[in-house]
């Protein structure tokens, strides 16, 4: 009678919590489990954004150091096609201008957009047995070609510590190779271990917002309006750094200025 | 039961019907009982429905523990994930090939419905023809059958009864002309089936290629649907499987467990087999897509090292506990014994899972940053275990420290004490200089090793000032009274230049044991190996300038026992190194002069050691009748035996003294109520009563009221927290769970002695071996000249060339251009053995004969020179005499020594990719993913380019042996 239809009823409970008890919203799968995890994160960035800019001048003070002979007797070829190559550590120009200083952004970037590298390679020729540019800047992903100009074997060693190290030897003249660093890091260098006076520096960076003072000393770079900590890097003075603020269709000035450290 | 039948005995009386009315025959009113029937009748209906409820609820409880619950998310997000799978590889179906195979299909049944009636005449025969294949193949079957019967029957009438046997012969003979027949027919009717077959194919065999092909691209796709459909069978059948009672037949929810065997839990007086069942809720720790699921789903993030079935450490073999302690078979979250990692994690897990901690566990789960002392069960001996830095900087300490000296530890009995021999101290230090440092060894040099037993927390009060040095002073003199000759070699040549040493020093490899005061951190590796030797600083104003001369010129022979190799230094390098190591000085440490020593103290001191084994008046008696000399002796004889000098020291007398501290052989298990906490305000935990030891070793004395002979012994080393943590880890990893010997025979013989000589010769201050080490590159800018790696030594280099070279490193130099250079460790033929084979095994190399014969033909050897000249190996790599005009740092080993020295097949793999063997190496990748870059040569193909470069290398260069042809 009565305690069947109970020990029904229990049955029939205890299957309810059995079957469906507990779980809820207390676990989920992670971020990006569908798609392999590698998805980018965020919107992209749309460049026609940068309608502000920061320029400037990386000023010299004092008397540039003299750059010395390259001593290139390990390779007679080089003794031949690089004759007269000078160091290219510290170049100032006429009007006093360091040359070959990285200028970049810190902070102050939407860090929530996607960047999209650039298609574009970058190109780290030898020629002369040195290394053109000599300093130059990339991005993250981006394609980074190696060319060989010169008839005699260069190694191209990057030295990087958060990417893994590239060290690719190019024996025949004209010889191309395409690499890439998928981590942001920098500035780390660039090296030749056959011609060790052969060197190169580079940085890598996540966003597209940063360029070299190049030959003339000077240098501009396209930003969208906002506040930025601006950078400075040479690879004999380190590091200086500012901050500048800039409106919509406004070009920010901003100038570092570097001297030789008293001995 | 009663005794009485129904028949016999007393009969029962007859109760007569109850007439319902009347009250006196109403039960529970005639009053005549104990007890009341209708209160009875409710407390047993309420007491069943509470029995009811309570079961019910037991069931309901039981059926929501807390592993359910989690094996059901699990479920729900695999089902999710494999959701997510499908879409994607529907995604991925080549739709394009999918409709053209379809179409495809439509036509091939386009022709077959063509061919419909010829299709069907082919079939009509296929069926006739299997029918009469089936009966006759039937008909050969019997009259095999029949055969056997009537072969035994003519074999038995042979045997018993010859005359009758000649009728049975032609019968199972005619048989088995009747079996060739059937077989015959059976054979031809299979020929007819298989050309009808064919025949039939031609008409109908595109379509079911067709159909294979379609269903091969979505197959992917179907495999997970059926995944799919295993894991989520739908509610209703989920639930039959897991309801109670039922669930005793195949539940999905299931209480998972590992059982081990050969690895126990030791409960009190017995042990027994551990029972590991986290995988009931961490369900996809061997999973490695499942890294980035939440816990306790999340995969183990080392599965390369750790439960992973290709791992050293299987988790079938091992299970969890065997590392993180805790309680084998809970399924609890608090019972398992989790601990958390920081107050942080504690309060959230009291929040979420009402976590406590169980102090009933002896063995609660190891944190992360303790978990490598579980290491210490298996791996005993005395060497480094990968990928556990604390534990080995732990084991480093202790060999460097000499902790064995005083307390029997595992893994340590044949080492040899730490500290140098004091038999013939007088030939090295005078007095003064013995008895300052004993006071305070770090006044003299930052970096001291010997350890401080005086003026530490518990005598370090004024009232100790002049007891402790008369201690001091009559050790010390004893010492020097027991001084035995120890003539040196030579004296210093003249025109030691202490400049040209510092550059000796700094280049040639000292700095790989030593360092010379305090050592500047370094962000890129740790250190701890330089403190291998003897700090260097203030050796000047130590001892002579000969001493040192004559030690750096020649350990051995200043002390037989030291474990200084020598760096081959000539006599002129030895007396500028010489020079250099006396310029270090500690002037302050100089001005200063050891305290007179105090009479009255001595005596004190004195009378302590007189009072053993007679009365106080004898004591004072003897006391009395004893001169000054006499006391010094009998009590620095007394206080070496008090504080164990001969731990470390060799002194003598003292040759065979048993070491005076507790002994450590299982101190991760010993009783919590085994240790004195004294009034120290700490938690009650081995971990803290270790730790606080460790940082102030006299630290429980601090309140207690003792006679100076009862204060604690042990001498303050000055260890820092990382120190402190490194050692405790070694302590508490001691334990007394027994692991059987097959649990260990893993780690092989050979590499646990490797390891352990690696260690005892501190291979690892300049040597990367097995990813770790390589200290002094901390010291080296230029990594050209840094040492080499010796990650893949084994399958490197050729053991007789290892053999010969770990034994006499001078005699072949690789690369003779660098200052720094392999020291001679006077290694015997066991120890350059165990090394060759340690290196060996590591790589699962062969050892030790190995076959360097190279077959080649001459077209690979011409090719191999063009390799080498496009290559322009010359650039950095001396062949012999042919040295390029480079820097040191920038020149490669010399090829010309190759073919003795390496391994062939190692040469290739070097070739092909460089970065792979040792990363940051010089030597340029001349293939990318195994493409040349060396063009235009044996037709661009890697393998034979790789050939050539070892035959040109090996034959050409060197003088290998080339295999004869035939």
């Amino acid at each position: 009678m009565n305690s069947k239809r109970a020990l029904g009823l229990a049955f029939a409970l205890t299957l309810a919590a059995a079957g469906c008890g507990g779980g809820g919203d207390e676990f989920s799968l992670p971020d990006g489990a569908g798609s392999g995890g590698a998805a980018p994160t965020g919107p992209a960035y749309d460049p026609a954004t940068a309608t502000a800019g920061i320029s400037g001048s990386i000023l010299f003070e004092g008397d540039a150091p003299e750059m010395s002979l390259i001593q290139m007797s390990a390779d007679p070829y080089c003794l031949d096609a690089g004759a007269g190559t000078r160091t290219e550590e510290v170049l100032v120009t006429d009007d006093g201008k360091l040359r070959n200083t990285m200028i970049f952004i810190r902070s102050g970037h939407d860090t929530g957009l996607f960047y999209a590298p650039p298609a574009e390679p970058v190109v780290l020729d030898q020629q002369g047995c040195r290394y053109i540019p000599h300093v130059f800047t990339m991005m993250m992903n981006q394609d980074i070609t190696f060319r060989n100009s010169d008839d005699t074997l260069h190694n191209i060693h990057a030295f990087p510590m958060e990417n893994m190290q590239i060290n690719v030897g190019q024996a025949v003249q004209g010889m191309e190779n395409t690499d890439s660093f998928t981590i942001a890091e920098g500035p780390f260098a660039i090296r030749c271990d056959v011609h060790r006076w052969m060197n190169s520096f580079t940085a890598v960076f996540d966003h597209p917002f940063h360029t070299t003072s190049g030959d003339t000393g000077d240098y501009t770079i396209s930003v969208p309006p906002g506040t930025y900590e601006v950078v400075a890097w040479h690879e004999r003075y380190g590091e200086m750094t500012g901050s500048v603020t800039v409106a919509a269709g406004e070009t920010a000035e901003l100038s570092f200025t570097y001297s030789e450290p008293a001995a | 039961m009663s005794s009485e039948t129904p028949n016999g005995g007393v009969p029962k009386p007859a109760i007569p019907p109850p007439a319902k009315k009347d009250p006196a025959l109403n039960i529970s009113q005639r009053g005549d009982r104990l007890y009341d029937d209708n209160g009875l009748h409710k407390w047993f209906a309420i007491s069943s429905l509470l029995l009811f409820v309570f079961t019910v609820w037991m069931i309901v409880d039981d059926y929501n523990r807390d592993w359910r619950r989690y094996q059901r998310a699990f479920t729900r997000l695999s089902v999710q994930q494999t959701e997510l799978d499908i879409a994607a590889a529907e995604g991925a179906i080549d739709r394009t090939a999918g409709e053209a195979i379809l179409g495809e299909l439509a036509a091939a049944q386009g022709d077959i419905d063509g061919n419909a009636a010829t299709i069907a005449e082919i079939e009509g025969r296929l069926n006739a023809l299997n029918d009469e294949f089936y009966s006759t193949n039937q008909a050969y079957l019997f009259a095999r059958a029949e055969y056997d019967v009537e072969r035994y029957d003519y074999e038995e009438t042979l045997a018993n009864d010859p005359g009758n046997a000649e009728p049975l012969r032609v019968a199972a003979e005619n048989r088995l002309a009747e079996i060739n027949e059937n077989l015959e027919a059976v054979e031809r009717l299979q020929i007819q089936i298989d050309d009808t077959t064919a025949e039939l194919e031609v008409y109908i065999g595109e379509r079911e290629r067709l159909e294979a092909d379609f269903l091969a691209l979505r197959a992917e796709f179907d495999r997970l649907g059926g995944v799919r459909s295993t894991l989520d069978p739908g509610l209703i059948r989920t639930s039959i499987r897991n309801a109670p009672i039922l669930d005793f037949m195949n539940p999905s929810e299931t209480v998972n467990q590992i059982q081990l065997q050969n690895l126990h839990y030791d409960a009190p007086f017995l042990q027994v087999p551990r029972v590991d069942r986290c995988t009931t809720c961490h369900l996809g720790i061997n999973q490695e897509a499942l890294g980035e699921w939440p816990q306790p789903f999340t995969a183990h993030p080392r599965l390369d090292v750790f439960v992973g079935a290709d791992s050293p450490h299987p988790m079938d073999g091992f299970g969890c506990t065997t590392c993180h302690a805790g309680l084998d078979r809970a399924v609890e979250f608090s019972r398992a014994g989790h601990v958390p990692e920081n107050e942080e994690q504690q309060a959230d897990w009291e929040n979420r899972f009402d976590w406590y901690l169980d102090h009933f566990l002896e063995t609660p789960m190891l944190p992360m940053d303790r978990i490598e002392a579980s290491c210490l069960k298996c791996h005993t001996g005395a060497g480094d275990v990968p990928e556990a830095p604390a534990l080995n900087m732990g084991r480093d300490l202790i060999r460097t420290y000499g902790c064995f000296g005083c307390h029997n530890m595992p893994g340590y009995e044949d080492v040899r004490r730490v500290g140098p021999d004091l038999t013939t101290i007088g030939s090295k230090l005078d007095e003064e200089w013995v008895k300052k440092w004993l006071a305070d060894p770090r006044a003299f040099k930052s970096e001291a090793r010997m350890p401080k037993f005086w003026f530490n927390s518990n005598n370090g009060g004024a009232e100790f000032e002049a007891r402790n040095n008369a201690e001091i002073t009559a050790i010390t003199e004893f010492l020097f009274s027991r001084s035995q000759d120890n003539p040196l070699a030579a004296a210093a040549p003249a025109g030691g230049d202490a400049a040209r040493g510092q550059a000796l020093v700094e280049s040639v490899g000292c700095l790989g044991c030593h360092a010379v005061g305090p050592i500047p951190e370094d962000p890129a590796r740790t250190q701890h190996r330089r403190r291998f030797g003897y700090n260097l600083a203030s050796q000047g104003s130590k001892t002579s300038e000969d001493w040192l001369y004559n030690w750096v010129r020649d350990p051995r022979a200043v002390w037989h026992d030291t474990n200084m190799p020598t760096l081959r230094l000539t006599d002129a390098e030895a007396a500028d190194v010489a020079a250099y190591l006396v310029s270090l000085t500690n002037p302050e440490w100089e001005t200063e002069a050891f305290p007179e020593l105090d009479e009255a103290a001595l005596d004190e001191v004195t009378l302590e050691f007189l009072r053993t084994g007679s009365t106080g008046i004898q004591a004072q008696e003897a006391l009395a009748a004893m001169s000054l000399e006499e006391k010094i002796m009998t009590t620095g004889e007394g206080l070496i035996a008090r504080y164990g000098c001969f731990g470390c020291h060799v002194i003598e007398g003292f040759e065979t003294a048993q070491p005076i501290g507790t002994e450590l052989t299982q101190p991760g298990s010993k009783l919590l109520n085994q240790f004195d906490f004294g009034f120290l305000d700490i938690e009650h935990t081995r971990t803290e009563w270790y730790a606080a030891k460790m940082a102030d070793p006299r630290i429980f004395d601090v309140d207690r009221v003792k006679r100076p002979e009862e204060l604690l012994r042990m001498p303050d080393f000055g260890f820092d927290e990382t120190e402190v943590g490194a050692i405790v880890m070694i302590l508490t990893g001691l334990v007394k769970d027994q692991v059987t010997p097959d649990m260990r025979n893993v780690l092989t013989a050979d590499i646990e002695a490797g390891r352990g000589l690696v260690a005892q010769r501190n291979c690892r201050g300049c040597h990367e071996i097995e990813g770790a080490g390589g200290d002094i590159r901390s010291t080296i800018d230029d990594e050209g000249l840094w040492p080499p790696l010796l990650n893949t030594q084994g399958a490197k280099t050729q053991p007789l060339w290892l053999h010969s070279f770990l034994q006499e490193p001078g005699e072949e130099t690789l690369r003779p251009w660098l200052s720094a250079r392999m020291p001679t460790f006077y290694l015997d033929q066991a120890e350059a053995t165990v090394l060759g084979k340690y290196f060996s095994a590591i790589d699962d190399a062969p050892y030790p004969f190995i076959d360097t014969a190279i077959a080649t033909t001459d077209e690979s050897l011409t090719a191999g020179r063009e390799l080498f000249e496009l290559a322009q190996c010359n650039l950095c790599h001396p062949a012999g005499d042919q040295i390029p005009d480079r820097d040191a740092a920038d020149l490669a080993p010399d090829l010309a020594l190759a073919a003795e020295r390496l391994r062939p097949e190692w040469v290739e793999d070097w070739i092909l990719d460089p970065q792979a063997i040792a990363p940051g190496t010089r030597m340029p990748a001349f293939y990318i993913d195994g493409v040349t870059q060396l063009p235009d040569i044996l037709d661009d193909d890697t393998p034979r380019q790789l050939e050539a470069f070892r035959d040109h290398l090996f034959l050409t260069i060197g003088n290998g042996q080339r295999v004869a042809d035939n």
